[in-house]
């Protein structure tokens, strides 16, 4: 049965919440709608986290909501945290709408439920879970929670050693707190200010952090194409060696940087049997990630190539 | 809906015809009763054995098959989802795979739940080029799924015909196997990943990200984009990889699906949507730009109207049973007593008169089977339009096949008639959706003949009985404008154009301004784009030159080719000049007095945007009518996000939006404040990247 890992998961979520019970004192507060979330976390620097479900029509959510109704949970994932229930209903009551008009600033990208969402006493989305598959693969909905806490912490740790340093050693500390939270500026950027601050205090990027939520994969291959119809494929290179240059970038921003050198290097009619060497530089960053795996791909269809055209010759 | 009139008439038609042509006594005691249930499944279980005879033969004398085939055959239920849920295209294929589901779960198929699905998939996979061997592990998906509590609870109330929506996902209408497409495994990976209440699936496809080309700078287009990923699921390195229309919506509508919905893919000209029933009956169109769309999955017709049909021809159940009783029994009696049969499938119209494809199937009939005099082809084409005016596609679509031998029979002078008879039935009808309401005008034309003084003539007593309809008022005149409004006929065009007007000063400038004037607005109050095009270039004789100049954005003028429309007009408004406003060329527009006036630009592409232009008509003395100027962007023109504000009198006004409205459609130029005033502008022009 497609539930059983899921019942499993909740026992033991079970179990974590009665040995948290016995453990905390504090406790996070519920709150009937995000709105007033919003207001309370303003004033008591609370964050704020959404459980959002579908109680008439998604029974994956109705299971989780159960660990997430205990009264437990509450002791679980400790103070400063308020908890709201976004239920988004098929068929919604007069008041359900009403309801739904309150919850309107909770429109973070969720693209399965159920799903659980961190943000700030500002809003911010922190990170969220999305599907039960999501969820299940965080060990569970408790796990989850105390996961995302753990990154609005860690973030705010760097945040605030960055109020008393300067420089590049101030955009290093806020480039940190990003790192933390894995989305990049985030949905809708609402980072950006962030990187403003960093920028002011760093102007020439000396931490490269700059950079690195500067950078994206598909500027870098549309300027690949660009440059490649204008010819000016030294030019675009020499981009790509800045870009490379930066210490701050992600494995995996270094692969899709490699990768759209590749995009230039198909282009580029004296620089063709360097592509493979760049594959092999993809791959080798991080042979188990997907990029990994799709440079690995990527050479054996050119060495299926290389085949086919030696068979035609 | 009784059309009583018109099927009597074609019931009168049937029987002068069975009077004439037949045995009258066995005309007269033929029961044309409505068949009593059991007749009705008796029919059914005859229609069957006809249709797959051999294969019934087959079947019932191996050991294998013989018990499911006596059950089938003895149960009403599940001999009404096999022959009550649509068009049974290959009967001894779908009786194959029926039998193949049966073998492998006969225990879960003593559930209803399970019965249906199981006869959607043997409709559904009976189709041509699709693997009748598939269809088990597609059942157990579903099956599976719903036992685990996993699909939408809609699915549970779904009957047979409504699953064949559900349990159809694939590529363009088509099967696709695991791995290189949408198969089995990404249904599994939607089911899994993209579970949304039914509304949000019809956005579903934007969690795909819109890229032409991949990562390594392969386009979609060529053989390499997706390859590389092949260590994922499809439906996953869609969501990673990205994609465009056809990905997008093949996500959207696939996870739909996955998760027990209906929903279909659909072509429209150089792009793809899709579309999601969030309700019954209620079919919403997703990612969609235009009404020109091809349905991928049907049960009939390939177009938006006979989607809308299906719902209210398969929905009504009691009727649907009733008229396809008639319709065995007029197909049983075709070879052996043709007046019956007439008389039969008059008795299924009259019971259901908006079934579209027993209408083609009678016409089909008379046409073959018949020879009908000049009136019973007018009574028919009465009949037809009476029936379907409020859907004019499927009307048409119907008239159309009839065009020929009704031309052939009737003399010219009633020729005119024939089609004005169906301009008149649908006048006051907006119909389910705009259709090739021009292309119907351009098939008239070609039956009435090549002389061009009487296809004016004929244009002009369309426009008289159009003038008054507020959909199909605007698409007349463009098409007359597209077909007479340039060389020799000109003259002529805007003659008529002056008299239908009673423009003054017919012929002269004004006077066609007079005439387009009301036109244009009328195509923007239906949102008709290709009226509102064709108008727009018909005006551009009339059209001031010289508009200031303006430095655009980045991208391409994504407001070309659009559709504006104000909230209001006056007499200082000019509605040819509005086309122009959308264009580099310039254009106006002026509003009436008003609270909070503004004006709505429809995109010609879907974008997203770099930057947008809004030009003044003024920035002198009555400046202050553009101002507090605020201009907002909308996906799907309900939602808006205010994207610029500005108390500036001296425009124009640039906005760049670079990364900051991502896929807009339409695009809001207001006032806000609340005077009672007029607002003018001379553009709205929006740049950025096309998103289809």
């Amino acid at each position: 049965m497609i539930f059983d890992p899921l019942l499993t998961m909740i026992r033991s979520t079970f179990h974590v919440l009665c040995i948290a019970a016995l453990a905390a004192t504090a406790h996070a507060q519920r709150v009937s709608d995000f709105g007033s979330a919003l207001d309370r976390a303003k004033s008591s620097k609370a964050v704020v986290a959404v459980f959002v479900r579908g109680s008439d029509w998604n029974r994956p959510g109705e299971i989780l909501a159960k660990t997430w109704n205990d009264p437990r949970f509450l002791t679980s994932v400790g103070a400063g945290v308020l908890l709201v229930d976004l239920d988004r209903k098929e068929s919604p009551t007069e008041a359900d709408k009403a309801l739904a008009k309150r919850n309107e600033a909770a429109n973070f990208p969720i693209r399965s439920i159920p799903a659980i969402a961190l943000c700030d006493s500002e809003g911010r989305l922190i990170g969220s879970y999305s599907g039960s598959a999501e969820i299940a693969a965080a060990g569970g909905i408790l796990p989850a929670a105390k996961k995302l806490l753990l990154v609005v912490r860690e973030r705010d740790e760097f945040w605030r050693s960055a109020k008393g340093s300067s420089g590049m050693m101030k955009a290093g500390r806020l480039g940190q707190g990003l790192d933390c939270m894995d989305i990049g500026l985030g949905p809708k950027d609402i980072y950006r200010p962030i990187l403003e601050e960093m920028q002011k205090a760093d102007p020439d990027d000396k931490s490269g952090y700059i950079g690195k939520y500067m950078f994206s994969a598909e500027k870098l291959v549309d300027l690949a194409i660009d440059k490649a119809e204008k010819k000016q494929f030294a030019e675009a290179d020499l981009e790509f060696d800045r870009w490379d240059k930066n210490p701050r970038l992600s494995p995996k921003q270094r692969q899709q940087l490699q990768a759209a050198r590749f995009a230039l290097y198909q282009r580029w009619p004296e620089k063709k049997r360097e592509i493979e060497p760049l594959l092999e530089k993809m791959r080798d960053i991080d042979p188990d990630s997907e990029l990994g795996q799709a440079a690995v791909n990527y050479l054996k269809i050119q060495a299926q190539k290389r085949r086919q055209a030696d068979s035609g010759a | 809906m009784k059309i009583s009139i018109g099927l009597s008439q074609f019931r009168r038609v049937l029987c002068i015809l069975v009077f004439a042509c037949g045995p009258v006594g066995a005309a007269v005691s033929w029961n044309v009763q409505l068949p009593a249930a059991n007749e009705g499944y008796s029919l059914a279980v005859d229609e069957l054995r006809r249709v797959a005879g051999p294969a019934l033969a087959k079947m019932s004398s191996s050991a294998e098959t013989r018990w499911f085939i006596q059950d089938l055959l003895a149960s009403r239920e599940r001999m009404a989802d096999l022959m009550l849920s649509g068009p049974l295209l290959d009967a001894p294929k779908s009786l194959r795979i029926l039998a193949a589901i049966w073998r492998e779960d006969p225990k879960g198929l003593a559930s209803r739940h399970e019965q249906t699905t199981a006869a959607a998939l043997a409709l559904m996979f009976a189709k041509d080029q699709w693997p009748e061997d598939k269809a088990v592990n597609r059942y157990k998906f579903y099956r599976d799924s719903r036992l685990a509590g996993q699909l939408h609870p809609q699915f549970d109330s779904l009957e047979t015909w409504e699953k064949c929506f559900v349990v159809s996902g694939g590529q363009n209408g088509g099967w696709s196997d695991h791995g290189g497409a949408w198969g089995d495994d990404s249904l599994v990976w939607l089911r899994d990943h993209v579970k949304l209440t039914a509304l949000e699936y019809t956005d579903a496809c934007w969690q795909v990200p819109y890229k032409l080309h991949n990562l390594f700078g392969d386009s979609i287009h060529g053989a390499n984009y997706y390859a590389p990923f092949s260590h994922l699921i499809h439906a996953e390195r869609v969501r990673k990889v990205g994609g465009v229309c056809g990905s997008l919506s093949h996500y959207g509508a696939n996870a739909a699906r996955a998760n027990g919905l209906p929903a279909l893919t659909m072509g429209e000209p150089g792009h793809c949507a899709y579309a999601v029933r969030i309700a019954r009956g209620d079919w919403k169109p997703a990612y969609s730009l235009t009404w020109e769309r091809g349905l991928h999955t049907s049960l009939w017709g390939k177009t938006w109207t006979q989607l809308v049909l299906q719902e209210k021809v398969l929905g009504d159940r009691e009727a649907y049973a009733t008229c396809m009783s008639q319709v065995w029994r007029a197909r049983g009696l075709v070879e052996r007593n043709p007046e019956l049969a007439e008389l039969a499938y008059a008795a299924a119209l009259e019971t259901q008169p908006l079934n579209f494809p027993v209408w083609a199937e009678s016409i089909e009939f008379l046409k073959n089977s018949r020879k009908l005099s000049a009136e019973s082809w007018e009574t028919i084409g009465r009949s037809i339009s009476n029936a379907l005016a409020a859907y004019p596609e499927s009307a048409w679509e119907l008239l159309s096949s009839i065009r020929e031998p009704a031309m052939r029979e009737l003399a010219p002078e009633r020729r005119e008639k024939f089609f004005l008879n169906f301009h008149e039935s649908i006048a006051e009808q907006d119909g389910p959706v705009m259709w090739a309401y021009d292309k119907a005008l351009d098939e008239q034309a070609a039956a009435l003949g090549d002389d061009s003084s009487k296809l004016i003539d004929f244009f002009e007593k369309v426009l008289v009985v159009q003038s008054t309809s507020k959909l199909w008022f605007a698409p007349t005149i463009a098409w007359g404008q597209k077909r007479f409004g340039e060389g020799v006929d000109t003259a002529d065009f805007f003659a008529v154009l002056g008299r239908v007007f009673s423009a003054s000063s017919g012929g002269n400038e004004e006077g066609i301004k007079a005439a387009l004037g009301p036109a244009v607005i009328a195509a923007e109050l239906a949102g008709n784009v290709e009226a509102f095009q064709s108008l727009g270039r018909a005006g551009a004789a009339f059209r001031k030159q010289g508009g200031e100049e303006i430095k655009g954005f980045p991208g391409i003028l994504l407001s070309s080719g659009g559709l504006l429309r104000t909230s209001s007009t006056c007499q200082y408004d000019s509605p040819v000049q509005h086309w122009g406003v959308l264009e580099e060329v310039g254009g106006s527009f002026h509003t009436d007095r008003q609270v909070r006036p503004n004006a709505v630009v429809r995109l010609g592409k879907l974008g997203d945007l770099s930057g947008i232009v809004i030009g003044g008509t003024d920035y002198g003395q009555n400046s202050g009518r553009q101002i507090p100027l605020k201009v907002s962007v909308s996906e799907d023109g309900k939602t808006w996000d205010e994207v610029f504000r500005s108390i500036d009198p001296r425009g124009p006004w640039r906005i760049p939006l670079a990364g900051k409205a991502t896929r807009v459609l339409y695009v809001k130029a207001e006032r806000d404040d609340d005077r009672n005033e007029f607002f003018h502008l001379a553009g709205i022009r929006v740049y950025g990247r096309k998103l289809q």
